[in-house]
């Protein structure tokens, strides 16, 4: 009975090769895009990605990363140790200057909920 | 002696099922108390609130966006290069390695509550608040508490870009102090 049902798929298989292959194919490609979907979506890229229509607006306001300015390699002297000072200091003070997602924005009061 | 392994039966049994019920009820999220006016609150305000949670959710991808660049290239392009530099020069920059491995575990620890803040609030945005104001208060009131986490998040990077800066200054102090020495 199951080699007769094996025997009938592979006739099956040989006689229509060429579409066994395509729709193969196909259905390959949308699994792999789907694990990719999920990867996309797992690793939290999906809500970092700003190129999502509503976020339109805003990518003009995403700020570049700024070139390299210390190398890795080099000699440690005073004044390298000074110019590293001046460009922690600048980046330092660059991260505490917002209290980021500080703040009452989701209180009752900044939605409007009257108690 | 049959009459002992009763009472310690019914002990055990009372003591695990105290220790179940505790369980279950610090799992439990408690709900917080809702007055009537405050759900007519939520109904009548609804169009506003929702409008106000789209733009903040929004503003608050960009901001993400940029404070995570602004945090990796800190790490890579600064700390990272200079721990580099220290080391080929075979001096000890321990200190700065630390700091700088804890900055990078505090930058996980940001990253995933962004994640956890970011998926309460995607959730939020799905809940109707006119028919459900009570469950929308529930998750509303979710949202602002690991919205507080993330903020906590980066005040603690904030320290340890403070640790970094202290940590470097005593290795400036200290190699500058030697370099004196030497050349006198």
């Amino acid at each position: 009975m199951i080699n007769s049902v094996l025997a009938s798929i592979k006739q099956f298989l040989l006689r229509h090769q060429l579409g066994v292959m395509l729709t193969g194919s196909i259905l390959f490609a949308v699994l792999l895009v789907y694990i990719a979907l999920l990867a996309y979506d797992r690793s939290g890229a999906s809500s970092l990605d700003l190129s999502h229509p509503d976020y339109d607006g805003l990518r003009s306001q995403i700020t570049t990363e700024k070139p390299d300015e210390i190398s890795s390699t080099g000699l440690i002297t005073e004044e390298f140790l000074n110019e590293f000072d001046k460009i922690f200091s600048e980046r330092a003070k660059e991260a505490k200057e917002i209290d980021a997602f500080g703040g009452n924005v989701l209180s009752d009061e900044a939605l409007g909920i009257t108690q | 002696m049959t009459h002992r392994w009763t009472v310690f039966g019914i002990l055990m049994v009372a003591a695990l099922s105290t220790l179940l019920m505790l369980r279950v009820a610090s799992a439990e999220t408690t709900p917080p108390e809702l007055s009537q006016q405050k759900i007519q609150s939520i109904r009548s305000h609804c169009g506003s609130i929702r409008s106000t949670l789209n733009q903040l959710h929004t503003t608050d991808a960009l901001l993400r966006v940029n404070r995570g660049q602004m945090y990796t290239s800190l790490s890579t392009n600064v700390m990272a290069k200079m721990n580099s530099r220290l080391a080929l020069n075979r001096l000890d920059g321990s200190e700065l390695v630390r700091v700088t491995t804890e900055y990078e575990e505090h930058y996980s620890v940001f990253r995933e509550r962004y994640e956890r803040y970011n998926d309460r609030m995607e959730e939020l945005k799905k809940i109707d608040c006119t028919q459900n104001p009570e469950q929308f208060y529930v998750a509303l009131t979710d949202a602002r508490t690991l919205r507080t986490e993330v903020n906590e998040a980066t005040k603690q990077l904030n320290r340890d870009i403070d640790a970094y800066h202290g940590a470097f200054s005593d290795f400036r102090t200290d190699f500058l102090s030697e370099q004196k020495a030497k050349n006198d």
